[in-house]
Formats: structure tokens, sequence, C-alpha cells
């Protein structure tokens, strides 16, 4: 709720204000450092020391930084973002990238939405919940093996529409969708993606992670119901932990 | 088919007979590439010797493939088995060619989750495919070990190995299949980042183990870490190992600990040098194929504070020392110290030095103990040799001749000035603890060497010069020859026992891959890969200004083979 609060409000104001400018710079600092302060190519900062050129204070234009930014530079190391990061996120390092060249207030195009939805609205139980289900501990037990949210994750399972009420709905979760798919004589829990006259397609659930399988229609038989039970792969999460990812799952869907 | 080209064909390797335990490891591939080393020994050396220091003048390219896929050069290593040559690149496009022609097959284009923002720091590169029963594997730059129809590169599994929005990883290297597996490494490891093996089942796509190199907590090694800092400390196995069969042991070398250039926060006493830090990075490590659990591990280099990791190929040979046949493993890292390990029980039993350039240590002993070691400091910047960024070697590969006994191993001669920072990890980020940029070494006129070793004694037996930097892997045959290209476009062949060269060939783009070698109804075919790329490329590329330019892009197979009817 908060974030289309906060995304109403920035779209609605003619000109970037402080707090959007300042929120997209931070958001462009990150990438910064993420992206282009490796090590292997710039240096923290944009300061000397990295394996490509110092950035920091060489008087660029912005419009120069979005050219190379976006296009790269040829017969160098440096690449093209264009296709590597979205429009707002190109737009937020491109407008750091001018103020570590003295230009105090760049223009930050698209980055002020994009800055603004970047902003944490989550709960502090959701965020933890975000945490959990993402956790990279539990390697394959996690959430994200199978469920993917706000583009992080592995979208075996369709899109997580109804978010059961607590920790013992989501157990006794029904799982229609799961069918027994035979291949040669050996059956399986299967999620069908799709049925068509070049095959079937379809996630075998024998155990986590899911693989996406690929048969000859002529090959495989395919009975509703299954032995699968959802709860036996959320088993590595105590219900305490499962109240907050449920909570997560609350507030950010639709 | 000429009748006396088929006999001439096939060279009898001369192998030593060991007294015990019977036939001694035969490595060389024939008339297929099975492997991405050739064999699953690494040695990236064929039998064939149609090819050889007499005739290897007459060589004329036979057929070339253009891939089309020009994002950012082609580091692939191709696959050929009963005439087809299996190719991927850096989109993770792959194909199937006839191999004596170079007629297009199929085609498969992998249509990955767009890459995602800012978590995919490195642009997307591919070293190849697997191939076996008619299954072609290929790892891709979203994490996904997907399988495909030999016959038709049709789907036929995929699964995914990790979430690439959050962990900064990807697949890279071709994977590497033993014992019914598929077994794949990531990268990752100058983030923050816990790296890891996964085995799947090469029939269905199933999980079969995986293998941390970072021990979980209770696990013996993780009391090697300070605190939580087990959880993104590196040690991304990014390259491919080797497998032997008979000892059904797995060999993989595994990356540095992260944050690279800053150990205060992960290392429990700080000063210690000694073994066992860090475990098991900057490592080579020996896993039961079957369950992926760890037999043994030596660690090259403890607390690397260098970005020094150990994780290239790892060739495995036999030989008798002091008269008693040994199973033997070789293995180098970026450092350039090279080790010889009896690789039943790890044990080491020679290790040297390779590059000229090399002041992070006084040396190494023969047991493989690092002697006086300079480490980077807070506030500081200090140069050290080799570059931990370029390596005293890239990850293109050796190659191991069983007829010299000796392998051939491209050699970096460039530093780098470090200075150390602390810093925290976020998840997927960048976590490499300073700053650094690669220098070359004062007073030199060459910055690179082709170097044949005796890896028993250590001893180099001749060194080929070049003024740039050597990028692509190494190729020996039983013709005695020993083939690679350099970012200048040019593809030679050097005597495998003098090192002087004997043929080249404008390609036309740098080269950044691995050639390889085959044969089709008794012709033999030696196939390069060429196109400049990388950011190692790039970076390589802008240490010789105005020179560094002319080197191009590109991405084709060129195939050489005597004339028709020679
Ligand atoms: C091994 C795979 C796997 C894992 C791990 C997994 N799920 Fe699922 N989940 C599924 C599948 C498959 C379905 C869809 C079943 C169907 O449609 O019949 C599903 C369905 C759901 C649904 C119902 C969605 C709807 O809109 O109807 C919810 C809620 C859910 N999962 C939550 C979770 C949570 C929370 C976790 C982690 C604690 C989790 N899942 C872990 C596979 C998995």
């Amino acid at each position: 709720m908060q974030i289309f609060f906060l995304t109403v409000l920035l779209a609605a104001s003619p000109v970037a204000d402080d707090a959007a400018l300042q929120a997209s710079l931070e958001r462009g600092e990150q990438l910064f450092a993420m992206t282009c302060a490796t090590g292997y190519c710039h240096a923290v900062g944009g300061g000397a020391g990295g394996g490509g050129a110092r950035l920091a204070a060489r008087g660029f234009t912005q419009d120069y930084i979005r050219t190379v930014a976006t296009e790269g530079r040829a017969g160098t190391a440096m690449p093209g973002f264009k296709d590597r990061l979205s429009a707002a996120e190109l737009d937020a390092v491109v407008a750091y990238v001018a103020t570590l060249n003295g230009i105090e207030r760049p223009d930050i195009g698209a980055a002020g939405d994009a800055a603004a939805t970047a902003v944490s609205a989550l709960s502090e139980p959701a965020e933890k919940g975000r945490v959990l289900f993402h956790d990279s501990l539990r390697g394959f037990a996690r959430c994200a093996t199978c469920h993917q949210v706000r583009g992080s994750g592995v979208p075996a399972a369709e899109p997580i529409t109804r978010v059961p009420a607590d920790a013992r709905e989501l157990h006794a979760l029904a799982t229609p969708n799961v069918a027994t798919v035979t291949i040669e004589g050996e059956s399986m829990p299967g999620l069908v993606v799709s049925r068509g006259e070049r095959g079937v397609l379809f996630y075998d659930l024998t155990l986590p992670p899911p693989v996406l399988r690929t048969v000859a229609a002529g090959g495989v038989a395919i009975e509703p119901g299954s032995r699968w039970r959802h709860a036996d792969v959320i088993r590595s999460y105590s219900d305490a932990e499962l109240l907050l990812i449920l909570e997560y799952l609350r507030e950010i869907s639709p | 088919m000429n009748a006396w080209r088929a006999a001439a064909l096939l060279c009898v390797v001369w192998l030593p007979a060991l007294a015990a335990g019977g036939q001694a490891l035969d490595g060389a591939t024939r008339e297929n590439w099975l492997h991405h080393g050739g064999t699953q020994s690494a040695w990236r050396y064929s039998a064939l010797d149609q090819i050889n220091a007499e005739n290897v003048s007459r060589l004329v390219p036979a057929w070339v493939f253009q891939t089309g896929d020009y994002v950012d050069g082609l580091q692939s290593t191709p696959i050929v088995i009963d005439g087809v040559m299996y190719l991927s690149t850096n989109s993770n496009h792959v194909f199937a060619l006839n191999a004596a022609t170079g007629e297009q097959l199929w085609r498969y284009e992998y249509k990955g989750q767009p890459t995602a923002g800012f978590w995919v720091q490195f642009q997307p590169h591919n070293r190849g495919v697997a191939v076996e029963a008619g299954r072609v594997f290929l790892g891709t730059f979203d994490n996904y070990v997907v399988a495909l129809d030999a016959a038709t590169g049709g789907e036929l599994w995929k699964v995914n190995v990790d979430n690439t929005a959050q962990c900064g990883c990807m697949i890279r290297s071709a994977p590497l299949l033993a014992d019914g597996k598929v077994i794949v490494g990531v990268t990752g490891g100058d983030g923050a980042f816990r790296g890891y093996i996964t085995a799947f089942d090469a029939r269905n796509g199933r999980l079969v183990w995986r293998f941390h190199v970072i021990p979980g907590p209770g696990e013996k090694g993780n009391e090697t870490w300070k605190g939580d800092s087990w959880k993104f400390g590196g040690g991304a196995p990014w390259s491919i190992g080797s497998y032997d069969p008979e000892l059904k042991l797995l060999y993989w070398g595994t990356g540095n600990a992260a944050p690279d250039f800053y150990s205060g926060d992960r290392v429990v006493t700080p000063r210690r040098t000694d073994a066992g830090i860090n475990l098991y990075t900057a490592s080579v490590v020996a896993l039961d194929v079957r369950t992926g659990k760890l037999r043994w591990y030596h660690q090259e280099v403890p607390n690397d504070v260098w970005d020094y990791d150990s994780a290239y190929e790892i060739v495995l040979f036999d030989a008798e020392i002091d008269g008693r046949p040994r199973k033997l493993l070789l293995h180098m890292n970026k450092s350039g110290v090279t080790y010889v390990q009896d690789r039943v029980n790890g044990k080491v039993l020679n290790a040297f030095v390779v590059p000229e350039a090399s002041n992070w240590i006084g040396g190494v002993t023969r047991d493989g103990k690092l002697v006086d070691r300079r480490e980077p400091a807070v506030g500081e910047m200090r140069n050290f040799c080799p570059s931990g960024f370029m390596g005293a070697k890239s990850w293109n590969q050796m190659a191991y001749s069983p007829r010299t006994r000796w392998f051939y191993t491209p050699t970096l001669e460039t530093c780098m000035n470090i200075e150390s920072m602390p810093q925290k990890p976020v998840e997927g980020g960048f976590f490499v603890g300073g700053t650094g940029g690669v220098v070359l070494p004062p007073g030199r006129d060459n910055y690179s060497h082709i170097d044949a070793f005796d890896p028993l004694s250590g001893e180099r037996k001749w060194s080929y010069p070049y003024r740039y930097v050597l990028l692509a892997s190494i190729l020996a045959t039983a013709g005695d020859l020993v083939f690679t290209g350099n970012p200048e476009g040019f593809f030679f062949a050097l005597d495998a026992r003098s090192g002087r060269e004997l043929w080249r060939f404008q390609t036309g783009a740098g080269h950044r891959g691995s050639s390889v070698t085959y044969a089709v109804e008794s012709r033999q075919f030696i196939a390069t890969p060429t196109g400049w790329g990388s950011i190692i490329g790039g970076m390589a590329a802008g240490l010789f200004p105005g020179e560094g330019e002319k080197w191009r892009k590109g991405s084709a197979v060129v195939v050489f083979a005597l004339p028709e009817g020679e």
C-alpha cells in the first residue's frame, strides 16, 4: 500500500523534489557500487585504482556519461548497459556519476519513480518474511526454489494469488494442479505447464529443485491427483517463520 | 579414404606400464574430443599425429563458421563426437555442426530471464557444453542447467541452480560429465556469496548432491571462519574439475575467499598464515563422485588476500617417482605456484613457481609451503606480482603431453596495485574489500610466454616469449605440436620439443578460447574459436595503449587440415 502511495505522489509532482532526487542518487550510488565499482572495473566512489578509468572529477557532462554508460566504449572493456540495466536504473547511475563530476542537481529521468518503488515499503515482520522466503542458507528448501515473487525466484508454480491465513492453512494447502505423470513405467508428481502436439512440458516435483521436462506426447500418461504434499517441501521453516513469510506475501499482493 | 592415411592417423602412444596398478592413465583424445579438457583427465592432448612437426607448415583452412553471436568474443571449447561439433556461445546459443564441412545441423537459442539488473555484474560468457549419450548439457547465464537432444537441439530438461536475482552468480564453465552426473560450479566469489558444486542426474536433471565449498555450522572447517563470515565467504568453484573413474574421485579447484583483499572480518586468528584458514577456499578438493563428500583437500593459498583463486583446471597423470608408479595431479593457480600431488591422498610431492614476476612470496617449499608472504594493507597501495585479476595464467587451460611428459602453459607477467579496505557484505553484491588495478612489471619487453615444464623436476624446458598477453588455451598433439592463438589474431603451432614456431595463420580476430583436434573419416582437423572479448581481455588491451585497441572481436570457429589428397 505504501509503495502505491509514494509512487502516486511522485508521479503527480511536475519536477522531482529533493526527496526523489536524494532517493535516486542513493539508488544510483548503490547500483554503481554493485555494477561498476567491481574492482575489476571502476573503483569505489569513481576514484582512481580500479582496472578502468577514474570517473570522479573528470568534468564529464551528464549526456556524455549517459552515452558511454548506455552504449559502452568500443575497443575497451566498458560494455553498454542498455540491455543490462532498466531505463530507471541507468538514469539513477548516470545521475550519481554526474554528481561525482560536480553536477549537483542532475536530471534523474525515470529514476524518480523507480527510486520510490525501491524504497522498502515493507513492515518489519514482512521484511523478515522476505528474507526467509529467499533464504539462501536453506538451499533448495526455500520458497524461492519454486516460487517467483517480484521477479526473484524460480516461477515453477503459478504466481501466488491466494495467501493462506496462517501456518496451519499453509500446511494443509491443497495442490489441485499437481498430477501423477508416468514416463516409461516411472511415476512422479508433476505440475503440467503445457500439453501440445510437440510434447508435454511439466515440472518433475520428485525432489526440489523442480525439473522442467519436455517429453513426447505419446510417451507420457497424466493422471489427476498425486501423493505430493506441499507441507513436505516447506519443512525447513518453523510455524513462526511461516507467519512472517505469509505477512510478506500479504503485503506485496496486489 | 586413403588407406595410408588411416594407418598413419593413430600413432601408438607410449605409456609407462605401471608395475603395480596395471595400465597408466590414458588421458589422450583420438577422433573425438569428448570432454572439455579432451578427456576427464584434462590433458588437452590428442593422440592424432597426421598433422605433425614435419607437415604443419602446409596446414590450410578447411572451413569457417560464423556464430552470429558477437556479444563478447568466443571463449568456448567445441566438443566433437562422431563427426558432429557442438559449440556454445556467450549468449548461450548452441550449434551442432558437421565437423568435416561446418554445415549447421541445428541451432538452439537459450531464452533466459533477462539479466536481472544490477545483480548480474559481469557479462554472460560461456565456455562450452558437455555431450554424452545423445544429450548436450549447457550451463546458463541465469543459472540453469539445460539438457538438449543431441539429434535435434530440442530441450529435454532444465533445472535451476540458484536465484540469479539474489546470488550475483552465473554458470560460465562447461559442465563436467562423470559417473552419469552433470556437475557444475558457479561464479560469484568476488561477491557476497557462498560457493558450491552441484551434481544432477544426467538422465532426468534430478539433484544428486551439492558440495558447499564453505562448510556450514557444525561441519568440520566452519570453525576456520570468523563469526558469520562463512555465509558470504566466496570460494566460488567457477571453472571445471577433473575425474578419475577408477578412484571415483572428482577433483575441483575452488575460488578465493571473499572479500578478496581484506580478511580482517573473516579470519579467526589474524596473522596466521599456515594451512587451514577459511576452508575450503583457494584449494583443490577431492570429492566422492557418488555422494559429493570431501575425501581430502589441499589449500594452496591459506587466507587469500590477493584474489589468487585456485579455480583452474586440474591435470591428472601417472608417473614413476623414486621407482614407484604414482597417480598424480598437476595444478596451477592464479599466483602461478604449481603443485604436483598424489591424487589418491592429496600429498604434495612437488611445488614450484612458474611466472618470472613474482613478489608476493619469497618462494615455495617442495612440499608446498609458502615462504615470506607479503600482504596488502589498509590505507596503502602496494604492488604485487602476479596480478590477482589476470593471474599468472587466466582460466585458459594448459596441456600435457605423455610423449614429452611436459606440460605446456601460457604464463602472464603482470602485476597489480592493491589497497585493502574493510567492507560489509550485501548478498550477491560485490565484495572485494579493496581496490586495485593491473599494471605491467617494469623492465620487460614481453608480458607473457608459453612454457614447457617438467612437472616432476619443476624445470622449465623452453619458453616462447610474446609481447602482449596470451589468453587462449593450449592444445598438444602426438604430432609433437603445441597450438594456441594470440590477441592479434594469429593462431600458431610450436614444436613441442623445442618451442620453435613452425606455422601461423591470421584468423581475423583475437584468441580467447580453446582449440581442439579431431578426425572425420581419417582426416585430422584442428579447430580454434576466434573472437576477442571479456573483461580481462579488455583490461589486457588497456595495458597497451595504442596497440590493444587493434585486437579484434568476433565469434567464429576456424578449422584447419592438410590439403585434401595429401
Ligand atoms: C518444491 C517446490 C515448492 C516449494 C519449495 C514451495 N512451494 Fe509453494 N507451491 C508449489 C507448487 C507446485 C504449488 C502449486 C500447486 C498447485 O497449483 O496445485 C504451490 C502453491 C503454493 C501456494 C498457493 C498459491 C495460490 O495462489 O493458490 C502458496 C501460498 C505457496 N505455495 C506458498 C509457499 C511458501 C510460503 C513456501 C515456502 C515456505 C513454498 N510455497 C515453498 C511448490 C513449492
